[in-house]
């Protein structure tokens, strides 16, 4: 089960029931403690059930009681779950579960943490004392390409040939303006996320690139900071967002549980008797 | 487009291209799109983006999101018929008798014994460029 970010909506859920109201355990993330916690009636679904710990040895999985359903992963979901994490996480490194993860009993999450015991233990060794932040970074294209036509000489002259031509301009001739104009804009992209990255590279741990989303976007990057460096970090994203405050806009969020640098696959395999 | 030029086509490129795409291959193409959700996610993550961005409210917010959540679930279903993988949901740590997997030291209980691969990305910068991970959670800075 590949662990992925997404949250279910409520509605039509119903239909996923398994029907018998078979209960099960949903559960929100892993932590290293060996004491029975609370961390109060937060649980996702609408009873607010309470959130508690399931624990071997030292190891815990932060869990509520739920029917055993498919949740759909609608913002409200999705919200309660990172909740949960939240709150967590002001005590303890979290590795955060895929979400809608539900196991059905007690001794079945016990008998995950004892086989993954050593891989989870190490990994929250590895993420100790470290969050993670998301950076998306926006502009708005008629924007940029405005300044573009008035900074850049060829496309500057190439527009101007083809408005005085209007008549004659070739369909070749807009053709190239346009390939120039994206072209430039491709440039000028990535020169702003180059110089983005250079600045906070030096404040955080690691970076991860993602796709960027839809057409404003040309940046989507998740970095992992150290939680003594936070301000620091706060900081150098504040500059950046100032100094580029008529062209980009910065979505700047966190801390988060290290989503962008944790890889969790659980698979059943079959034990010969 | 690949697979309907010949289709369209056929009495002009011949029978022998009918060769080339047995009934296998336009099964493998129409499971893919079945059973592909990276498309409905970056949907509903630009759904997102443009409720924060004020494009749009909360009430045609919803609307979309419980259309794209039908989606979703949809081919989930696929998936599950096709025995894909799929994320959320029941871990089945039990065999399928419904005996319990115990704890009991290294005794070894016939059935299912949970496996898990996890590993952290190397903590040194890494350009991944595509993925199919949209980023962090939705935007609800704590």
């Amino acid at each position: 089960m590949e662990r992925e970010l997404a949250a279910s909506p409520q509605v039509g859920a119903e239909a996923h029931d398994a029907g018998s109201g078979a209960e099960g355990k949903y559960v929100y993330c892993v932590i290293k403690t060996a004491d029975e916690r609370d961390f109060g009636p937060l649980g996702i679904g609408e009873s607010g059930n309470p959130v508690y710990t399931v624990c071997y040895k030292d190891l815990a999985a932060v869990v509520s009681d739920t029917p055993i359903r498919i949740y759909d992963p609608t913002r409200e979901n999705v919200l309660a779950h990172e909740l949960v994490n939240e709150t967590v996480m002001k005590e303890y490194t979290v590795i955060p579960m895929a979400f809608g993860t539900i196991f059905r009993t007690r001794s079945d999450i016990v008998e995950l943490l004892k086989s993954t015991y050593r891989a989870f233990d190490d990994v929250l060794e590895k993420m100790r004392g470290k969050i993670e932040f998301g950076l998306k970074v926006l502009w708005d294209r008629d924007v940029v390409i405005a300044r573009l036509e008035s900074g850049d000489e060829e496309i500057r002259r190439l527009k101007e040939e083809i408005t005085n031509n209007a008549q004659s301009s070739t369909y070749f001739a807009r053709m190239q303006l346009g390939r120039m104009v994206e072209a430039a804009l491709s440039n000028m992209a990535n020169r702003y996320v180059a110089d983005i990255h250079e600045s906070l590279k030096p404040v955080a741990v690691a970076s991860r690139s993602n796709k960027p989303i839809g057409d404003r976007m040309i940046m989507n990057a998740a970095y992992l900071v150290e939680r003594s460096r936070e301000s620091e970090f706060d900081d150098a994203v504040k500059g950046l967002s100032r100094r580029y405050e008529e062209v980009l806009a910065f979505k700047y969020t966190g801390p988060w549980p290290p989503y962008n640098f944790v890889n969790i696959k659980l698979r059943l395999e079959r034990v010969e008797a | 487009m690949g697979l309907l030029k010949h289709l369209l086509f056929w009495p002009v490129t011949g029978p022998a291209f009918l060769t080339e795409f047995s009934l296998g291959k336009v099964a493998d193409v129409v499971r893919e799109e079945l059973t592909d959700d990276s498309a409905v996610k970056t949907e509903l993550y630009e759904l997102q983006l443009r409720l924060e961005l004020g494009d749009i409210g909360e009430d045609e917010y919803a609307a979309e999101e419980a259309r794209i959540m039908q989606r979703l679930r949809d081919i989930r279903e696929w998936r599950e018929r096709f025995g894909m993988g799929v994320s959320g949901g029941l871990v089945r740590v039990a065999d399928a008798s419904g005996a319990e997997v115990e704890e009991a030291g290294d005794e070894h209980v016939p059935g299912g014994r949970l496996i898990a691969d996890i590993s952290v990305d190397d903590v040194a910068e890494r350009d991944t460029g595509d993925t199919d991970r949209p980023g962090s959670p939705p935007e609800s800075a704590p």
